[in-house]
Order: C-alpha cells, then structure tokens, then sequence
C-alpha cells in the first residue's frame, strides 16, 4: 500500500473504532461483555497499524520510531486500561476506581499517545506530497468531528482541546504542505465543534449523561 | 568488554555487548515488574480506590517491552524480527493495560463477572502472549554469554514464567509456551534460554502433577 493509502486505513479505523459504541451489536457477550468491547480490542492495531507502516515506507529515522513506539505504546496502554474499566461499568457501574482507570487515566493516555503518534506521522510525511481531494478532506472532517465527540464523551475536554490546540498550530507552521492544510482543518474543525457543544449547553456535559448514548 | 555471541543459524543476526545488557535489562524489569502484586497490601492506598502499586505497574509496558526492543535495536534484528518484537509489543502493552484496570477495580470490588473476564483471562492470556512474542524476537536476535549473572536472570525468568502462569490461570497456554521454547532452545543450543523456560516446563509440569490440576497458589 502507498503511504496516502495507509494514512487513510489509519484515519478510516480511527474514525470507525471510536464510533464502536452506536454499533447495535449488545450485551450478551460472554462473561457478561458487549460485543462492541471485544471488537474494541481490535482498535490500537487497526489504528497505530498502518500509521507505523507509513513509517517503514519512509524510510524513517531511529529517533523517529523511538517517539512513535513510545506514542503508540501510550495510545495502547490508555485504550487498554479504558477498554476494561468501561466495560466493567457498563455492567456494575462506575463507582471508584473504574471511573479513574476509564475516564481519566485511560483517555488522557489514549488521546495523549495518539496524538504523539500524530505528530510523528505528520513530521515524517510532510515533505510529501498528499493528493487533498474530496476523499482526504472528508476523512480530515470525520477526524475533527471524532476528536471533538471522543473528548466530551471521554470527560477529557480541557486536555484534549489544549491538543487539538497544539496540532492546529502545528499544521499552520506546515500550511504551505498538504499535510499541513489537512491538519489545521482537522483540528480547528475539532476545536470550533467542541467551543460550539459548550456554548449550547453552557459545559460540556457528556452525550451518555443527557441519554444520547 | 564482555563478549555476546551471534547466533549461527541465521547469518542476518547480529549481537552485540549492548544488545546483551539491554537484553539482562529487560530480564530484571520483566522479573521485578511482574511480581509487583506480591508487595505487601499493595504499598498502601494512593486514594480514588487504587494501590500505589497500581500506579507503579503503568511503567510495566515502558521497562520491560522498551528495554526488549532497545535490544533488538542493538542487535540489528532483521525485518521478521522487527514485526514479530512490535506485534508482541503491542500485543504486551494492551494485555497489560487490561489486566491492570480491571485488577485494580477488583481489589476494591470484587472480581464478579466481567471484572474476572478482563483481569484474569483477557488480561492475562494477551499480555503473556506478548511477552511470549518479545521473547520469541529476543531469541532469534541475541544470544547473551553465558555467565553467574546471566545464570541467575535466566532461573529467575524461568521462576517468573511460572508463578505468573500459576497466579493468572494461564498455566497450560504458558506450560505449552515453555516446552516450544525449550525445543527451541536445545535445536539452537541456547543454555540461557533453556535453562529458563526448562525450569518454567518443568515446574509447571510437576505442580500441575502434584496437585491434578493447576490451582493458583493464592487460592490454596
């Protein structure tokens, strides 16, 4: 696969395994599970997968994939401790100390690796020349639209927009690449939604907490 | 300087002195980590219902699989090594983070249906399936010289491999991991390796012997 192909495998799973929880798939899995939490384990291979593949096409540096592993390592680690603890209270709910190894240690250190991940991509694909037709735009949409719903959904909203924040900026120091284009509309698509969700509903409750989810 | 021999079956591997520490790095991680839950009461509460030992064990992922893969690194592994370590890696790190979420909320709650399923099974099965992996790349890549300190990692890696597979219920995944890799390790003539997981086979089988079953220790 060239390396636009995997970037968009990486954004489609990316986009697709945090959406997991609309799946209708239910509770009935065994050990008293939902199907969707074993799909989940999945998610960091799907994800971080084909991003350390664009890696290998490029011929990148070892610094490079030190930070990329330690990236995806974070990003594993993170939705791993999330997955467990969600699912264990989803069943017998979130009383202490699910709701810290969940929402709070699990997503920081899910979103904070993914976005080390992100940045290293980004660096060593840069130079590249990234075709921004209809299809990279619309995936460079859904990623702004799930960053912005994984981190009111995860509680995560101050961190997670502080990222979003940062990756913006970094994408207007690259905005004469198409990397750098893409990013800065990912991003400050993210950060326009989530500002908007909490005008709406003066905070950022999270959508399960008002019976969306 | 302390010697590391390359293996010869496969002329792409090297090893290095380097690789050799990295690789009795990870040994002593690997040995020191996986027992952090016999600490006494967990060092104590570190508040919002966890152990202190809870947040020592997120450095899990980074000492043992980071240390593995410094290794290889140092080894100039080739390109099966390299998906074979980082798939492990993966695999180690998530099995980990599994494991040690549910843990936790188990320490406090009880291990009731789905707690038991993602610490004992889920959790254990995927980690140690991964550290299998790390070990499987590390063996192709460095074949550290056999010496006292070498010795003494290779019995202690080899008595971690089997009180882990006792305590986490994976004994006969783990038991079938070490007799494939003592079969390995003789056709190689790996004495380190063989010394590890041939004591882990071994004592694994006599327990499971002993006790017609594989019952966990803390359970008896």
């Amino acid at each position: 696969m060239s390396v636009p192909h995997l970037l968009a495998a990486s954004t489609v799973a990316m986009v697709l395994t945090h959406w997991l929880r609309l799946l209708p798939l239910g509770y009935g899995a065994a050990g008293e599970t939902r199907y969707e939490d074993f799909v989940d384990l999945l998610t960091p291979y799907v994800v971080a997968g084909p991003a350390l593949l664009v890696l290998a096409r490029v011929g990148a540096s070892r610094r490079t994939w030190a930070v990329a592993l330690l990236g995806a390592g974070v990003f594993t680690q993170g939705q791993g401790l999330h997955l467990s603890s969600n699912a264990i209270s989803f069943t017998s709910g979130p009383a202490a100390p699910a709701y810290l190894w969940d929402e709070q240690v699990g997503h920081h250190l899910w979103f904070g690796g993914l976005t080390l991940l992100l940045v290293v991509v980004v660096q060593a694909v840069r130079s590249r020349p990234l075709p921004l037709g209809p299809v990279a735009l619309a995936l460079a949409s859904l990623v702004g639209l799930t960053w912005a719903a994984n981190v009111i959904e995860g509680g995560a909203v101050p961190f997670g927009a502080t990222l979003a924040a940062g990756l913006m900026a970094y994408g207007w120091r690259l905005r004469a690449s198409g990397t750098g284009r893409l990013l800065v509309l990912t991003f400050g698509l993210s950060l326009v939604l989530t500002a908007a969700y909490g005008g709406w509903q003066g905070g950022f409750p999270q959508p399960s907490e008002l019976g969306w989810l | 300087m302390t010697r590391a021999t390359a293996t010869t079956r496969r002329p792409t591997v090297t090893a290095t002195w380097t690789a050799a520490r990295w690789t009795a790095l990870c040994a002593v991680a690997y040995n020191v980590m996986h027992h952090l839950g016999a600490l006494p009461g967990g060092l104590g509460s570190a508040g919002g219902g966890t152990r202190w030992v809870d947040w020592i064990d997120l450095l899990t992922p980074y000492a043992v699989a980071g240390t593995a893969l410094a290794a290889l690194a140092a080894a100039g592994t080739d390109r099966r090594g390299w998906w074979t370590a980082l798939v492990g890696a993966g695999v180690y790190v998530q099995g980990h983070g599994v494991h040690l979420a549910a843990n936790s909320i188990s320490n406090v709650r009880g291990d009731a249906a789905p707690t038991y399923l993602w610490d004992e099974v889920l959790g254990h099965w995927i980690w140690y399936a991964g550290a299998a992996l790390l070990v499987v790349a590390l063996t192709r890549a460095v074949r550290p010289r056999v010496t006292p300190v070498g010795v003494g990692l290779a019995l202690a890696t080899g008595l971690t491999w089997t009180t882990n597979a006792l305590e986490g219920t994976t004994a006969v995944g783990s038991l079938a991991v070490a007799i494939g890799l003592t079969a390995t390790a003789a056709q190689r003539r790996d004495r380190l390796l063989l010394l590890a997981f041939g004591t882990s086979a071994v004592l694994l089988a006599t327990y499971g012997l002993y006790y017609g079953g594989f019952p966990a220790p803390s359970t008896r």
